[in-house]
């Protein structure tokens, strides 16, 4: 017998991308019932399938292939149509596939899968179709099926490259390498600034700009297109929406940009939440839709752009959207704010309370119900990564969640700052300026202390006291820095003590304990071996960090 | 020895990197790919390949195009790589110039030693079809046969048999036979389980006699042509009890290394229908077929060979010459004629 297993990966690499093909086309075919070239692009993936499961001897999945394969020939020459009920089953069909072709096992077995129900079906769709009660129930057996392949596969998502594959630890090792790099750099940068050779730092120079190119190769090998992990949602997207009633229009943008390989399988499943949460609970029903004069199909958009170094993620809606008044008095209801703190926050700042931990798991029983399920777990997810999220609502118009992920989960480009005796880091990403403020130019407004660049409004956190050291007004110097990032839309200033230099750092997670305390996004190691944190400047924002500290002035 | 240059040509990877490896055992073969047709046409006439494998199955430019435009810019021999459910593209490539067939496992075949040695087979097959036979025009066309000379006496049958460049071959006889033949033709035609049942219709739609696959036990009639099912041995029979002649099939072993096999048939039209017997080799690789012949001479019956010139491959038409056995050579164009004429004469010498 010959020996098949060294053809195991090109098979699974081919056949997982010729299902892919036949996924999109059979959405296509939704769309279009009678377009003859998606037919035939139908028949040939089916077809194509079949004769590489023969050839690799995986009768079962031929045997399947070959009746997906016969379906499509009879509605190729028209002898059936291409009615919702076969298209389902094509759907269900490739599921089974699937799974069958991600449990191959390494030597090459194929994995025992009952396909009874499934063949039963397809030999019946390619009768004419289902009709009896018989059928239904048949039908349901492969939801059940399907149901658990579909967990399979959120088990085992790995899409395939279309170039040289290269396992992703080693891709790890080698970033993790080049992270170890960056910290002896920085080390020597150190050294060289202490003893002042000038040869070393001639070598030094062309150490950076070599270490500097290596970085960025390396990261650009991580790489890889959204749409390696967009693909699979249109289908998803059309199965809830069918499921649910509803109609849903899907458009995927920017599937060509690309991300870190590891932040890209990271947001798998926080997308499948928030496009989960826009069909379920964002569009409205048809009829609902048509009575507020709204089309009756309901858009729902996935967007990746580029944006400064990292990427944006956006999924967006044009559902019923997030009434604000209702977020607060749901928050008041159970304690996560107080009836003042409620009146000071604007709409905008009330839609991202939904991300609260445990804010949707308490208000099952109303109108919201759901709409934010799992959104305090997606919030955590990218946050984790060292990204964003931000949630902005229109009542009646629609919502859009929008992601912004760094470039690479290792290395990022930082702000050092000093706050007593340590020093931080802030990741330059979500840094708009550094200004030095005159201590008499603190404002108040609405009880917190501001200062006004170019007419805006900038409230300040006092880091110093957000760390709980000792700090009183006669700790503010006469002129103090302020780091003024921007996170989601808004400016916040961060007092600081001084403003070192700006570096490459290696970001290293937190321990358990560390990780609870509020404002902390990591770990990095500077050059003179000392331990910095990372500031994570969306906690800063969102909790109560800034108190009301210089009340002399008030603004009218 | 010059290496042989096969270019494989299929949009699957994997399909080609497993013809690549296979192909490959042979030191004496180099290989080129060609995920598509119109990079297999671009390397066709960049690399010169001696034997093209082309996939059927191909997005935009499908292989039976491909091949059409092979054979008009740089005709090449080639083989086409097919699946079991397509055979009218198959027969319409054969008809276009393509040497022969081969058929990609299914999973009602053992899977790659099949394809192993047929691909290997073919392959060396096809490297000695002389080019000047791939551009095979005129195959469409039909000479006159008078249809008033047609007069029945006696017993008499018309065997062929047919092997690689058989299929077109065979349209063309049996679109020359007249309407009011009135023998019954039996042909033997090598091909894969799954092919003889849409072979047949395309015989009988290209024919003005009745064309059908053979059916175990039926009565043989006049001006029927049968042609034997794939994976069966086809005999005649004439009962002792019976006062007509009947059609047997079995799964006997392979004779020859094929079923159906030629000899076998011949010999039984030998036995039953005697000195009215006549038997045709057309193209084919191998020598089933000679052994037949060889009986139906020496049971006074007549036979004719396809020639050297118009064979594909002239492999059991020579083997059969070798036998001694044959009364006539002639071109594909002049067998049908030939045959009506044997006919003919066997009933006059009477």
């Amino acid at each position: 017998m010959e020996d098949m297993s060294k053809y195991l990966d090109l098979f699974k690499e081919e056949a997982l991308e010729i299902l892919q093909t036949f996924n999109d086309a059979l959405l296509a075919l939704e769309e279009n019932p009678t377009e003859k070239q998606v037919i035939e692009e139908l028949f040939r993936a089916a077809h194509s399938i079949k004769g590489m499961a023969a050839t690799m001897g995986f009768d079962d999945m031929a045997d399947l292939t070959h009746k997906m394969e016969s379906l499509m020939d009879k509605v190729r020459k028209d002898e059936i149509e291409a009615t919702t009920p076969l298209i389902d089953v094509l759907f269900k069909s490739s599921d089974v596939l699937h799974v069958m072709i991600d449990q191959i096992g390494d030597e090459g077995s194929e994995s025992k899968v009952n396909l009874d129900s499934i063949i039963k079906n397809l030999e019946k769709a390619a009768t004419g179709g289902f009709s009896s009660s018989e059928d239904i129930q048949k039908k349901k057996q492969v939801d059940q099926q399907t149901e658990t392949s579909k967990q399979d596969q959120a088990e085992s998502k790995k899409p395939a490259l279309r170039t040289v594959r290269v396992k992703l630890e080693h891709l790890d090792n080698l970033m993790n390498l080049v992270g170890e790099l960056v910290i002896s750099k920085a080390r020597l940068d150190q050294i060289e600034d202490d003893h002042k050779f000038p040869e070393l730092s001639e070598i030094l120079d062309r150490i950076k700009t070599i270490l500097g190119d290596l970085q960025h190769e390396v990261m650009q090998v991580r790489m890889v297109p959204v749409g390696q992990v967009f693909n699979r949602y249109p289908r998803m997207v059309r199965d809830i929406a069918h499921e649910l009633g509803k109609e849903v229009d899907f458009a995927v943008e920017g599937s060509d940009i690309e991300l870190d390989r590891t932040i890209l399988d990271e947001i798998g499943d926080p997308l499948v939440h928030l496009l989960r949460n826009a069909v379920g609970h964002g569009i409205e029903l048809p009829d609902e839709r048509e009575k507020n004069g709204k089309s009756r199909i309901g858009t729902i958009r996935l967007i990746a752009r580029r944006e400064k170094e990292g990427a944006v993620i956006e999924v967006s809606d044009d559902g019923k959207g997030i009434d604000p008044e209702q977020i607060k008095k749901i928050a008041i209801e159970k304690g996560f704010i107080t009836q003042q703190e409620a009146e000071s926050l604007d709409e905008s700042e009330a839609t991202q309370l939904i991300c609260l931990p445990g804010f949707t798991s308490t208000c099952q029983t109303t109108s919201l119900s759901g709409r934010g399920v799992g959104v305090d777990a997606v919030k955590a997810k990218i946050a984790s990564l060292g990204g964003t999220l931000y949630i902005k609502s229109q009542l009646c118009k629609g919502t859009r969640f929008i992601m912004n992920l760094p470039p690479s989960l290792a290395i990022i480009k930082a702000l050092l700052v000093d706050i007593k005796d340590e020093t931080y880091a802030i990741s330059l990403k979500d840094v708009a300026e550094v200004v030095e403020v005159n201590r008499n130019d603190i404002k108040t407004v609405k009880e917190e202390d501001v200062i006004v660049i170019r007419d805006e409004v900038v409230p300040l956190i006092f880091l110093r006291q957000f760390f709980n050291s000792s700090f009183t007004n006669e700790d503010i110097r006469e002129i103090f820095p302020v780091v003024v990032v921007e996170v989601e839309d808004k400016k916040k200033g961060l007092v600081v003590d001084a403003i070192k230099s700006q570096q490459d750092v290696v970001i290293k997670p937190l321990n358990e304990m560390l990780r609870s305390v509020e404002g902390l996004g990591g770990a990095t190691i500077l050059g003179n071996g000392k331990v910095a944190f990372i500031l994570d400047v969306r906690n800063l924002s969102l909790t109560s960090g800034r108190r009301r500290i210089y009340e002399e002035t008030e603004v009218d | 020895m010059k290496p042989v240059k096969v270019l494989i040509v299929d949009d699957s990877a994997l399909m080609r990197v497993i013809i690549k490896d296979i192909l490959s055992t042979e030191p004496s073969i180099e290989t080129e790919k060609a995920k598509d047709g119109a990079e297999a046409l671009q390397k066709i006439i960049s690399w010169s390949p001696d034997v093209v494998t082309l996939d059927v199955a191909m997005p935009k430019m499908d292989g039976l195009k491909t091949l059409k435009r092979i054979m008009q810019i740089h005709p090449t021999r080639v083989l086409m790589l097919s699946g079991l459910d397509d055979p009218k593209t198959v027969f319409d490539a054969l008809k276009e110039g393509a040497i022969d067939f081969i058929v990609k496992p299914s999973s009602k075949r053992s899977g790659m030693e099949d394809l192993r040695e047929e691909l290997l087979a073919k392959v060396n097959m096809a490297i000695h079809v002389d080019l000047d036979k791939i551009n095979r025009d005129g195959l469409n066309g039909r000479t006159q046969v008078r249809e008033a000379d047609f007069k029945v006496r006696g017993k008499k049958a018309v065997a062929i048999g047919a092997s690689s460049g058989g299929p077109p071959a065979l349209e063309y006889v049996v679109r020359n036979f007249p309407a009011n033949f009135a023998y019954p033709i039996f042909i033997v035609q090598h091909l894969p389980v799954g092919f003889s049942t849409s072979f047949a219709k395309r015989l009988d739609s290209a024919s003005k006699l009745k064309v059908k696959e053979a059916k175990h036990g039926e009565v043989i009639k006049g001006g029927v042509i049968y042609l034997a099912p794939a994976g069966f041995h086809m005999t005649v029979d004439k009962p002792k009890s019976e006062v007509v002649e009947i059609i047997r099939l079995d799964k006997q072993p392979r004779v020859n290394g094929v079923r159906p096999s030629v000899d076998r048939m011949m010999k039984s039209v030998a036995d039953v229908y005697g000195k009215g017997s006549v038997g045709v080799i057309l193209t084919g690789m191998g020598n089933d077929g000679s052994e037949g012949m060889k009986k139906i001479k020496e049971s006074n019956g007549k036979t004719i060979v396809q020639d050297e010139m118009s064979s594909v491959v002239f492999g059991m038409p020579a083997s059969a010459i070798k036998l001694d056995c044959v009364d006539k050579v002639s071109p594909l164009k002049k067998i049908s004629g030939d045959i009506m004429k044997a006919i003919s004469n066997k009933g006059d010498q009477k």
